[in-house]
């Protein structure tokens, strides 16, 4: 168990036996989670069944283990997931279901952007963010913000088509939302 | 790999300041280094996200980048993005990628001296000044006493990056940030140059040139930039004062490839500053 101190602001967390305990929201469910002292967030959400963050390189260079920290994309594989106290995870898991999917994840599939599928879930977090920031980005803004998730099926074409189709989608869900 | 016992994030700068004193601390901010190249024997963590460090802002004295500011911020800071002719812009964007950007801070591109470092060279042309706290007093320090070297070298373990300033002088330079890699991920064939110049009546009356990446540690070229000085720049006094460059660099692995590239790129940045100026 871990000793949780608070004076003022400031937080202090001690392990005990090696092990941490933090309280984080992850894909909007907020809840105590044990993690180790070595632990990186993309090993402890993967030991925790979130499946969909991806160790690829796990040197920070190819995006797969891409999550939402707070709302801004950061990788997974360089993160202690300590850090990970007091902020909100989300992933891949947490974008839409296979009954209701977001309109990004729907995007990806009908604009043929996936192949292997391997990078798709960094890629579609990143553009989450992205669009959430920029509703109607530029394929040049959209292409910046893929620039670090690789993708070794294909030649990114396909995904920028996504990240338009996703933000027409969107667009057409907000008009349609305003007009009820 | 890392085993910390202890995870802190304090509330204010003198509460950091106090934490990293203890013996095995050491400062979490971006985290792009974190789980993997901690110091040896790092037993607390100091995660210094809490701190109200994560500004920019500008005012009489210059722009003031908080140490908690990232690179991603300083892309969204049209201040920022338009000091000294883009300079600060150039040199963020050009970082590997927008995740990485999201991530790594102004603190510590220069707390953890990496030669691949993108802001070292740009603070050094721009006679950068940073803000440490250290022993219950912030003092600035210019940017050049404390360049290429862990910080606690130079001022001990307590010490502590609040924010780097760019004086208000250099507002109006014309600054050109030039990378070149044989490819993105390898840092070790990296060159970095940033060349900020100030015009008077179409002459060059200022300027700052710093080089990166190439050299163990960031350079400022004193004797290229006192040949800049005092004449109009064009392709025939920047290439005449690039030859000015000390023969003497310490250019460490690939130096025959280094040789062929430095003054060229050292050049291209000098021209294009100069151009902007048009």
């Amino acid at each position: 168990m871990t000793a949780v101190r608070k004076t003022a602001k400031a937080i202090s967390l001690t392990a005990e036996n090696g092990i941490f305990s933090i309280e984080a929201a992850v894909n909007g469910v907020r809840g105590s989670w044990r993690v180790g002292a070595e632990d990186t967030l993309l090993s402890a959400l993967r030991a925790n069944g979130w499946k969909g963050v991806k160790r690829g390189c796990d040197t920070g260079e190819c995006g797969s283990c891409t999550v939402l920290v707070d709302g801004t994309p950061e990788l997974a594989c360089l993160k202690l997931a300590v850090s990970a106290h007091g902020r909100e995870i989300t992933t891949i898991e947490g974008l839409g279901s296979p009954a209701e999917p977001h309109p990004l994840q729907e995007a990806f599939v009908e604009a043929g952007a996936v192949q292997c599928g391997f990078c798709i879930p960094g890629m579609i977090l990143v553009s989450k963010a992205l669009l959430d920031k920029n509703p109607e980005p530029s394929e040049t803004q959209i292409r910046h913000a893929l620039d670090g998730n690789l993708c070794r099926c294909t030649g990114y074409v396909k995904q920028v088509e996504a990240v338009r189709l996703a933000a027409g989608k969107i667009k057409n869900r907000e008009v349609r939302r305003a007009g009820q | 790999m890392t085993k910390i016992s202890s995870y802190y994030l304090p509330a204010t700068v003198r509460e950091a300041a106090s934490r990293l004193s203890k013996p095995g601390a050491a400062v979490i901010a971006g985290s792009t280094l974190a789980a993997r190249n901690l110091p040896a024997g790092t037993m607390a963590a100091v995660d210094l996200r809490s701190l109200p460090l994560k500004y920019i802002k500008a005012d009489a004295k210059g722009l003031h980048l908080g140490a908690c500011a990232t690179f991603s911020d300083i892309l969204d800071s049209k201040t920022a993005c338009a000091w000294a002719g883009g300079i600060l812009r150039s040199a963020a964007f050009k970082v590997s990628s927008q995740l990485i950007r999201n991530m790594a801070t102004v603190g510590g591109n220069i707390a953890r001296p990496m030669p691949y470092n993108h802001l070292p060279p740009v603070f050094a042309a721009l006679d950068a000044k940073v803000l440490v706290a250290a022993k219950g007093k912030t003092a600035y320090y210019q940017f050049g006493e404390l360049a290429g070297k862990p910080l606690a070298d130079t001022l001990g373990k307590k010490a502590l990056i609040v924010e780097v300033l760019l004086p208000a002088a250099t507002k109006n330079m014309r600054g050109v940030f030039e990378k070149f890699s044989k490819a993105p991920s390898m840092w070790e064939s990296y060159a970095l140059v940033a060349a900020a110049l100030a015009f008077k009546n179409g002459v060059c009356s200022g300027a700052g040139v710093a080089l990166g990446a190439a050299v163990p540690r960031v350079v400022r070229l004193a004797a290229v930039e006192a040949a800049l000085i005092g004449s109009p720049v064009t392709e025939k006094t920047a290439g005449a004062a690039v030859s000015a460059a000390p023969d003497g660099l310490e250019l460490g692995a690939q130096r025959e490839y280094k040789r062929e590239l430095l003054p060229v790129l050292i050049r291209r940045a000098i021209i294009a500053a100069a151009r902007e100026d048009k």
